[in-house]
């Protein structure tokens, strides 16, 4: 135990021993998905416990949702009467957010705030793996480019030493609950926490590819971050294209 | 059978973790199983029946948490009621021929939706004890010997048996819906991409072949069946709209 702790902090510090030494671990997969799964838990855990201040909270009267059905009354109410086709918008508009708060309002089989706990333990499970979706399907596209820029490393093993770099968001839940405060400093000083964190994650991952591929830092940053770069140009073309067929849309019909 | 290599272990969820593992032992034991093929659809079905069964309890304990249908349904058609355009539509001379058609059709749709949505009721959890393990296995048998296909294609060397009993095993990560018991936690996207991760590298592993070959085995498969059902699905469209009636 004390030898993987020592690992896990030398992964931390990017040190190339404890990179090495995980890799020729035969249980090195096993303990990296035991570290990811635990800090992937403590990351997310700020949706855990919003979950639960809000099985806590009362419903109906008094939530953003009422407050914002009686901003649109108001709204409605300062229209001109010759506004017809506003009003006829706002009051659809209405509707929509009222179905949403009389579904909220509808009552569970179980007592309410035992129901709404139960569901945000489910939410806190479920973002945890998709953690661990995002570290699998992550490593796959990067290990994919590793290997275009020549690369020698297994997937298994390139999931063992990326897994590391989950290490960091230990770390996460304060950013997370940073987001939570009503105050713009705190929010600010979480999100470049949480900027801070991704940027050391990232580190660690460029170094797990140099080590388990054998490869340069400079072609392990590019296998990590061809990836996200091809992902984004592959989202903005579709939404060129969608933009473009839904002008030829419009101008067929005008 | 080759003597070095272990008996396979008896405890399938024990094969299951360590084929979550990537571990080339179990691995081995599949491919030098005497029939292969058997053992690899044996695992598939298994974990596959696993995974409807978790599922169905997830959907049966997603009832306790949430409001019942009919409460649901009733707040959804009040609500349909309020509408500009429902009070429009409603408000003219065919109002009450209006209000019957709507009300048989959101009627319809509502057999329909709640279950596609996997709003919980009971028959969502039937539906995910069966159909899912036969909808998953059904995808598992017509895409692995397509992989099996492309793999020759592009130079590998394992047989038919051996492909599918390794695919069969790379399909392990279904073990994992059992976290979706928990009402509200939803694992589907993991799963998704353990098992593709899984079965490239069994790929890689029993066919030897290159990564960029293997990747290619098992991406073109899929790329012919969604070209394959696009294509299909653009001649039904265009068969429909030649039908007389429809314009044709």
């Amino acid at each position: 135990m004390r030898e993987l702790w020592n690992l896990f902090l030398g992964a931390l510090t990017l040190n190339s021993a404890a990179f090495a030494a995980l890799k020729a671990r035969p249980d090195g997969l096993r303990q990296t998905l035991s570290l990811t799964v635990s800090i992937g838990l403590i990351a997310v855990s700020p949706v855990l416990f919003d979950g639960l201040a809000d099985a806590a909270r009362p419903r109906g009267a008094g939530t953003a949702e009422a407050s914002a059905l009686a901003a649109l009354d108001e709204l409605m109410r300062g229209l001109p009467p010759d506004a017809r086709q506003a009003r006829q918008a706002i009051r659809d508009l209405r509707e929509g957010m009222r179905l949403g708060l009389e579904l909220d309002g509808l009552e569970p089989f179980l007592p309410r705030p035992v129901a709404r706990a139960i569901q945000s333990v489910g939410g806190w499970l479920g973002a945890a793996s998709g953690q661990l979706l995002v570290w699998i399907a992550y490593t796959f596209f990067a290990f994919q480019m590793a290997k275009v820029l020549g690369g020698r490393g297994t997937l298994p093993r390139m999931l063992t030493l990326t897994g590391l770099s989950m290490g960091p968001q230990v770390f996460g839940w304060i950013n997370g609950l940073a987001r939570f405060s009503p105050n713009p400093a705190v929010a600010l000083c979480g999100a470049g926490l949480g900027l801070a964190l991704w940027a050391w994650s990232s580190a660690i991952f460029v170094k797990a590819t140099s080590a388990e591929h054998e490869i340069g830092i400079g072609r392990a940053l590019a296998a990590w971050a061809l990836p996200g770069i091809l992902l984004g140009l592959l989202i903005a073309l579709v939404g060129f294209l969608f933009l473009l067929l839904s002008l030829a849309a419009v101008a067929a019909a005008g | 059978m080759d003597a070095t290599i272990p008996p396979p272990p008896m405890n399938p969820l024990r094969v299951g973790w360590r084929a979550m593992l990537f571990g080339e032992e179990t691995l081995e034991q599949v491919r030098q199983a005497p029939n292969p093929l058997a053992a690899g659809l044996r695992l598939a079905i298994l974990f596959a029946l696993l995974a409807g069964f978790f599922r169905a309890l997830g959907t049966g304990f997603d009832v306790l948490v949430a409001p019942s249908q009919d409460d649901v349904k009733t707040v959804v058609l009040e609500s349909f009621k309020r509408m500009s355009w429902y009070r429009a539509a409603s408000s003219g001379p065919a109002a009450e021929e209006f209000e019957a058609e709507f009300e048989r059709t959101f009627e319809l749709w509502w057999r329909l939706l709640p279950s596609l949505f996997g709003v919980p009721s009971p028959g969502a959890a039937v539906a995910q004890l069966v159909l899912w393990p036969v909808a998953w296995l059904a995808g598992w048998l017509v895409l692995s010997p397509l992989v099996f296909v492309f793999a020759r294609l592009l130079g590998g060397r394992a047989s038919l048996g051996e492909t599918l009993g390794a695919l069969g095993l790379a399909t392990a990560p279904n073990l994992l819906h059992a976290v979706s018991i928990w009402p509200g936690a939803e694992v589907g996207g993991l799963v998704a991409w353990w098992t593709l991760a899984l079965s490239y590298w069994a790929i890689l592993k029993t066919h030897q072949l290159s990564w960029s070959r293997g990747l290619l085995a098992l991406l073109l498969p899929r790329v012919l069946i969604y070209s394959i059902v696009f294509v299909a699905g653009g001649l039904l469209f265009m068969l429909a709209a030649a039908m007389p009636g429809n314009g044709g």
